[in-house]
């Protein structure tokens, strides 16, 4: 087991964001930038100007008029929320070469990212929160370490799996007994070295327990029902089949009986369906 | 309405319309179950069962709607998979949404 222990230490090889993200974030740091000056940037990726449209035009966003160009696009995501959404993109594109193996799809892990982060933003929109896209940010991000680990280990990451099953422990805890760490912690490191925000830090870091120590923070709150939602609802496969229980004293703080489950529910048929056919690439 | 499908023409999300048994009487998968490629249709295969019934979506099943009866089968396998026990209000409203996405019934009333 050493091995495995000595590939992750020695591993440098973190994948990096593209540049247009590097681009775009100096940008929006620049008070002067305007509107055009960010969608000339966006405009010299087709693929990324294409997403955005479409994104936009979703069920997602249910706009009733037809956005048909990058400045209106920007105009009605606002910029914080157009940072989110081309980090969004750009995440999935960067592990694209990752190779799905017995235990684990690549394809399967994104659906149950993209199901957790429309979960979080259907949410966190009732809840009469703004920052919706940095829910799903947050729920597309929640388990990048996973996929840091399968990029290190290839399928020798799947002895994690087989311990979990054979002695009914987590999935950290496997990961702990075997790697020593943990894909929450590994993801960290990545996050880290990609410079994003303290908020997307603390969702992959807690998203299991639900709170930030004792601390509540609606974001890791929301993204910890919303990943057991989807598990529940079987929308992709995070490469572990345990649902575990809501974290209790989450509940304190965060009441979602008074929504309607009806409403809910249809809406995540439909959101989901929609951001899974644009982000997931084949 | 319900129709009859071969095993190879299920579609990922069918929702069965009839509970299937094998020659022994025990249920395989219960009415109402949203079909999964993988897992049910081995079971299926396992057991010489070549062609069943079902709805074709969501709108099919709700429109033919399941008996409270059902409903409760499909809740009570629901909460045999979970490792937990449903605690409160908050946990119910999740596993309810579980079981509306299972039973593919919505109503607005």
């Amino acid at each position: 087991m050493n091995k495995l222990l000595d590939k992750i230490e020695n591993f440098d090889d973190f994948p990096t964001l593209p540049t247009i993200y590097y681009k775009l974030v100096d940008a929006l740091s620049n008070t002067s930038t305007t509107i055009k000056d960010l969608s000339n940037l966006v405009s010299t990726d087709i693929a990324l100007s294409f997403k955005l449209l479409k994104i936009v035009n979703s069920s997602i966003y249910g706009l009733s008029t037809k956005v048909n160009s990058i400045d209106k696009a920007i105009f009605h995501l606002g910029f914080r929320e157009l940072k989110n959404i081309i980090l969004s993109t750009k995440i999935i594109e960067v592990f694209s070469d990752i190779n799905s193996n017995s235990k684990f799809d690549l394809v399967e892990f994104w659906k149950h990212s993209i199901a957790v982060g429309t979960i979080s933003r259907i949410i966190a929109q009732e809840l009469g929160q703004k920052n919706l896209d940095e829910y799903l940010l947050s729920g597309i991000t929640h388990d990048i370490g996973k996929l840091v680990l399968i990029k290190i280990l290839g399928s020798e990451y799947n002895v994690v799996f087989i311990l979990m099953e054979k002695e009914n422990i987590s999935l950290l805890e496997a990961e702990q007994k075997i790697l020593g760490i943990t894909h929450q912690e590994i993801g960290l490191k990545l996050a880290e070295s990609w410079n994003l925000d303290k908020n997307i830090l603390n969702v992959i870091r807690y998203h299991n327990d639900g709170l930030i120590g004792s601390n509540y923070d609606q974001l890791v709150g929301v993204v910890h029902i919303s990943n057991i939602l989807a598990k529940l609802l079987n929308l992709g496969h995070s490469g572990c089949d345990r649902i575990s229980q809501p974290n209790q004293l989450l509940w304190r703080r965060l009441d979602i009986t008074r929504f309607d489950k009806n409403i809910i529910y249809d809406r995540i048929e439909t959101d989901y369906e929609q951001a899974k056919e644009i982000l997931i690439i084949n | 309405m319900p129709r009859k499908v071969k095993l190879d023409d299920i579609e990922e999300g069918q929702i069965l319309a009839e509970t299937l048994s094998n020659k022994y009487d025990q249920v395989l998968i219960k009415k109402g179950t949203s079909l999964n490629l993988d897992s049910h249709i081995r079971v299926l295969k396992m057991w010489g069962i070549n062609e069943i019934s079902i709805y074709d979506d969501l709108v099919d099943a709700s429109n033919s709607s399941l008996n409270n009866e059902e409903i409760a089968n499909i809740g009570a396998l629901l909460l045999s998979e979970l490792e937990w026990n449903i605690k409160n209000e908050n946990d119910k409203f999740l596993f309810d949404i579980a079981v509306l996405s299972r039973i593919g019934k919505t109503n607005y009333e």
